[in-house]
């Protein structure tokens, strides 16, 4: 991963690229351009020309407001919480249009010596503007010259240390752990959310898409079931009402088949009698040619029927024709005579609903 | 991580949009779903009561037929008797029963049952057919209960046929 620190001096704009490996930052390339007039959008892009992942923004000092100050206390929360009160007053204007940090000087038990670093937060908006022009979003906006300087305020009134090895040293050690960062509250950084928020939302517009897939499908199958139970019902109740057209309502129609039904088969038992003529025509359609029948006996439980057949498969291919359209056909006696005919009993049922 | 997701969340309208869509999409897919499936098992339970029934309409319509015709038979029956009923079918088709045997009388739920014998020497299949065929279609409401037709050894184109016969009346 590429990190770049861009090292805006009052002179030149440097650009410091540090590879990423694992918790190691290693210094591979730097790129200067000077500054004649003014920080602009052609310059930044002229200096960045690798793609580099995060970017850092060190300020010149001369863009900052230090005071030092004084507290009782050395707690680093109590000294962030308090300073802005301590500055108010000391600021050109209000404390609210700056941006306060803070470094650390001296620190004891007794209390701590803390230089206040503040930019005025239109003007640090101006320089993200620039910066964002040129598709660039500094993630910290820090000073390595603090750095360098240890906060010192007499050392940093002096001439800025130009040196390059120390300033990418400085740059590196900002990298590890930024001595501040300016970019606070509102002006904060949000390039990673935004990021973030960027891959989240594509992510849940393809499970959308996928979501809306799958429910068109469900609904489209919910449809066709649905359609297929109202064209069955239709057919159902039109055989129903076929066999049944004086039944006006239909509420269980399985139910209410089955009561007709048992209703007809016990009127039929005392009504019907045996149904002589169609079973002699039955077991004249399904006797065969090579089959001749002698007795013929029907009770009320059984049908006996009693022949001779040219062979033993003519016995056994009457038996399966008349299985067809009677129930239990079995053949209770077969034996060859002396004319060389078979004699056979078949015994069947008349096949009930 | 949570914060950035709670600030996008709140502040994220789009997504947030996206999301109830999410949430909608799954509830139409687990309600169809399960909507589907009950429609699915229903229309399988159809089918099969489709065939089972379609299967056995012409059966039905048959009994219903016999049953209604049967019933309509009773309500309008004029015949004296048995004997003279059956005596009346032989003598249409020039036939002579060797014995018409009066049977006991039945009661039934809602008819009377007047059971009779029959035998019949030399008969042949065509008047057998057509016997079966006047008793079927007699204006009288008349059941056979049992027949044994039997073929003779000097002729076995002519049978000796025996049925019991009953006749409904109220």
């Amino acid at each position: 991963m590429k990190i770049g620190f861009i090292d805006w001096t009052e002179e030149e704009l440097n650009l410091y690229v540090f590879e990423k490996d694992g918790e190691i930052l290693e210094h591979v390339d730097s790129h200067s351009v000077p500054i004649e007039n003014d920080l602009n959008q052609l310059l930044i892009t002229s200096l960045i020309k690798d793609n580099i992942e995060n970017i850092y923004l060190s300020i010149p000092l001369n863009l900052l407001t230090l005071r030092e100050k004084s507290f009782p206390f050395s707690d680093r929360d109590k000294i962030r919480a308090t300073i802005a009160f301590e500055l108010e007053g000391i600021l050109l204007g209000n404390i609210s249009d700056y941006s306060v940090e803070h470094v650390i000087i001296e620190s004891g038990d007794t209390g701590s010596k803390v230089m206040a670093v503040c930019v005025e937060k239109a003007r640090l908006l101006e320089i993200i503007d620039v910066f964002s022009s040129a598709g660039i979003d500094p993630k910290v906006v820090t000073s390595i010259d603090l750095w360098l300087y240890g906060g010192k305020a007499e050392y940093i009134l002096g001439k800025p240390i130009s040196d390059k090895t120390l300033r990418i040293e400085a740059a590196k050690q900002e990298l590890t752990s930024p001595s501040v960062n300016l970019r606070q509250d509102d002006l904060a950084y949000t390039g990673d959310i935004e990021k973030f928020r960027k891959n989240l939302r594509s992510s849940a517009i393809l499970i959308l898409i996928f979501l809306i897939i799958l429910s068109a499908n469900s609904l489209f199958g919910l449809a066709s079931a649905k359609n297929k139970n109202v064209s069955l019902t239709k057919q159902i109740n039109t055989i129903y009402r076929n066999v049944f057209p004086e039944d006006k309502k239909i509420v269980d129609l399985e139910r209410q088949f089955r009561g007709h039904l048992k209703r007809l088969k016990s009127k039929k038992a005392s009504l019907g009698g045996i149904p002589v003529l169609d079973i002699l025509s039955k077991v004249a359609e399904n006797s065969g040619k090579n089959v001749t029948l002698n007795e013929f006996n029907a009770d009320g439980k059984n049908i006996v029927l009693k022949g001779t057949a040219k062979s033993f498969k003519d016995v056994e291919s009457v038996k399966n024709m008349l299985s067809s359209v009677f129930e239990n056909v079995r053949v209770t006696k077969s034996s060859a005579d002396t004319d060389k005919q078979i004699g056979f009993t078949i015994v069947m049922k008349e096949k009930i609903l | 991580m949570r914060i950035a997701i709670n600030r996008i969340l709140q502040f994220d309208r789009a997504l947030l949009l996206i999301i109830v869509l999410c949430i909608l999409a799954l509830i139409t897919i687990i309600t169809s779903y399960v909507s589907t499936r009950n429609f699915r098992s229903n229309n399988t339970t159809l089918t099969k009561q489709i065939s089972e029934i379609s299967s056995m309409t012409e059966g039905v319509i048959q009994m219903k037929g016999l049953v209604e015709s049967r019933e309509k038979k009773i309500g309008s029956n004029k015949a004296k008797g048995i004997v003279s009923t059956m005596e009346q079918i032989l003598g249409t088709l020039n036939l002579k029963a060797k014995v018409i045997k009066p049977l006991s009388k039945k009661k039934l739920t809602t008819f009377m049952e007047e059971n009779a014998e029959i035998e019949i020497q030399d008969i042949d299949l065509n008047h057998i057919v057509n016997l079966l065929y006047k008793i079927d279609t007699s204006p009288s409401p008349m059941k056979i209960n049992s027949a044994a037709i039997n073929a003779t050894f000097e002729d076995p184109d002519k049978f000796i046929l025996k049925f019991t016969v009953s006749l409904l009346t109220k």
